[in-house]
């Protein structure tokens, strides 16, 4: 509460501020009957209940004494209201550096993050083609085992030839990681030249149910020409990096964050095709001499996925395709709204 | 130093009918009647200027910067004469309006609605009373308090419908009563500078300043008549209180008294 109050005036002496509850102000001091300068000022304001307006208004009508009072204190309250603003010496406009300095505070959160937006974006690209070849993947598989069961039964039927990649997304693959030598060349063939890519993928789909030398052969000749692919790639440095990439990024693909794993994806970028070639020794090796082993040996890729089963397999594609969809949408969003702060900050 | 209230405000009688927004809103404050009452003042352009002020500060909050200074454009002069009235010095008042505007547009994302200008004078508010914390509790009626290391120039305005006379008057008074002023206490000070020279209702002072609404009417009548008794019992300027006392009749400066509206309203809560 205030401590001193005003020691001059005959009337505020009792003047121990505004009476509690409001339901009715002490109108009257009871020393000399006059109204205190608390109901005059609320007067004034037209802040007194009804009851207690209306009796300090009989009151003023009466007392000349306190209508001067009133009047005094209408003038004084119309000087404070008059009273004239000071001049600016200078302008309080914030400059950018104050704006940087300050900045809305998500903004200066995400801000911190605009270093990894290269990153970012990249990671993003990849996992977009990761979706892509998945979804891809998981078409074909279905074609495969509709084909499968018309040409009756063979080895594991239902797994894709393409299977290597799913293994990359999530590690789920079935007997076709034998044949793994297509997997790297499947997750190239979107990131690369489709036109060129699209007719091995034919072919290597068309060996699918064909006996195991054959189809070791047709995954040989795709993985000769699978560098080829992957130097031509070379123009686009994210197409190379979502090659290279594809098999390494998504084995973690539930990280919310995955700025830092992304952003060590394009360094390895030109290391991208050896990266290709150790996830497919299989095919790799059968590249330089053709007449490679029937069952080409098992990958790293292949092994993870080898104690699932053919039914586990096809869940797998659908497991990958919402971690990477989801994976997606993140991105996304962190690039839409890194952009933007990139943005003002240029504009700002 | 050597530069005291006096000198300061040998007010610059610009006698211009306001243009502008701050100064718009000024003159309406000024005519606007018993604020402190609780009664809005139903000026037209208001609406509008709370429109306007809420879509910059929307556009602020998608970061635009732009935007913002518009809004510092709108309020600083209001802001920085809260600050200079409630600091009683010039580089301090300069120093936190512009505090005031950097927290504002640091905090602008949690901006919630309402009026754009109290969330400004709420923030310039609680940075004024950190100023003067810092400060330590100097002597309210200390003249050293009052001297002035740089001369602020003031404009004053007349309240339309006012008479030549009363408009000298009362920018004479005004010298007065600015000294009055800075020897109020801290707290009251900061409450009448909000309720009357800026025109906001007790509720509105009382958000403001974080106390109760009883608290605010309390200090607002202490400081009236404090401010009262200064001007009526300074031999200097106690004749110019009677002329402009008889040049307004009180009623008229003010707008009478009030209506029932509000009445109601303002009963409820009070000093705890």
């Amino acid at each position: 509460m205030d401590q001193t109050a005003a020691p001059y005036s005959q009337h505020t002496g009792r003047d121990q501020g505004v009476p509690p509850g409001g339901g009715s102000p002490r109108l009257e001091p009871p020393g000399d009957g006059h109204l205190d300068t608390a109901t005059l000022s609320l007067h004034l304001d037209g802040a007194l209940p009804p009851e207690g307006h209306d009796t300090a208004s009989a009151h003023l009508a009466a007392c000349a004494a306190c209508r001067r009072h009133r009047a005094e204190l209408a003038a004084t309250v119309a000087l404070l209201r008059g009273l004239p603003e000071p001049h600016l010496r200078r302008s309080f406009t914030l400059g950018p550096e104050h704006a940087r300095a300050a900045g809305p505070p998500t903004r200066r959160w995400l801000a911190r993050f605009l270093p990894a937006l290269p990153a970012l974006r990249t990671a993003t690209l990849v996992v977009a083609l990761a979706l892509a070849a998945v979804t891809i993947g998981e078409f074909r598989s279905d074609g495969d085992a509709e084909q499968d069961i018309a040409s009756g039964p063979s080895s594991e039927a239902g797994v894709p030839p393409g299977a290597g990649d799913p293994t990359d997304a999530i590690a789920t693959v079935a007997p076709a990681g034998r044949q793994d030598g297509g997997a790297p060349a499947e997750s190239g063939a979107p990131a690369g030249s489709d036109g060129e890519s699209a007719p091995n993928a034919e072919s290597a789909s068309g060996s699918g149910s064909a006996p195991e030398s054959s189809r070791a052969q047709a995954t040989a000749t795709e993985a000769a020409r699978y560098p080829a692919d992957e130097a031509q790639a070379d123009e686009a440095q994210a197409d190379t990096v979502g090659e290279g990439a594809a098999p390494a990024a998504p084995p973690v693909p539930a990280a919310p964050a995955p700025s830092p794993q992304a952003s060590t994806i394009p360094g390895p970028d030109p290391a991208a095709p050896a990266a290709a070639a150790a996830a497919s020794p299989g095919a790799g090796t059968p590249s330089g001499g053709r007449p490679a082993s029937p069952i080409p040996g098992r990958t790293p890729a292949a092994e993870e996925g080898g104690g699932s089963d053919a039914q586990g397999g096809v869940s797998g594609w659908r497991v990958a395709q919402v971690v990477l969809a989801t994976l997606l949408v993140w991105l996304l969003a962190g690039v839409t709204a890194l952009s933007q702060v990139r943005r003002d900050r240029r504009r700002g | 130093m050597g530069w005291r209230w006096e000198d300061r405000c040998s007010v610059a009688l610009a006698k211009t009918v306001a243009t502008g927004s701050g100064e718009g809103e000024r003159a309406r404050s000024a005519e606007a009647g018993p604020a402190p009452g609780g009664r809005p003042a139903a000026a037209g352009g208001q609406d509008w200027e709370a429109a306007h002020d809420e879509r910059l500060l929307r556009a602020a909050q998608r970061g635009e910067l732009a935007s913002f200074n518009a809004l510092v454009v709108r309020h600083e002069r209001a802001v920085h004469g809260v600050c200079l009235r409630i600091l009683r010095d010039l580089p301090s008042a300069e120093d936190a309006t512009q505090d005031t505007f950097l927290k504002a547009w640091s905090a602008v994302g949690s901006f919630r609605g309402g009026l754009v200008r109290p969330w400004l004078l709420r923030i310039a508010t609680n940075r004024c009373y950190d100023v003067l914390r810092a400060r330590g509790r100097r002597p309210a009626d200390s003249l050293d308090a009052l001297a002035f290391e740089t001369e602020p120039r003031w404009t004053s305005q007349a309240v339309p419908g006012e008479s030549p006379e009363a408009f000298a008057t009362r920018a004479d008074l005004s010298v007065h009563l600015e000294r009055a002023l800075a020897a109020l206490p801290d707290d009251w000070r900061v409450t009448i500078v909000l309720a009357d020279i800026q025109g906001y209702a007790y509720e509105e002072v009382a958000a403001m300043t974080g106390v109760a609404v009883g608290t605010v009417k309390s200090r607002v009548s202490r400081a009236r008549a404090r401010l009262r008794l200064a001007l009526r019992e300074d031999p200097a300027c106690q004749d110019l209180f009677r002329r402009f006392g008889r040049l307004t009749g009180g009623e008229a400066a003010t707008g009478g008294p009030g209506g029932a509206e509000g009445l109601a309203a303002t009963g409820a809560d009070d000093a705890p």
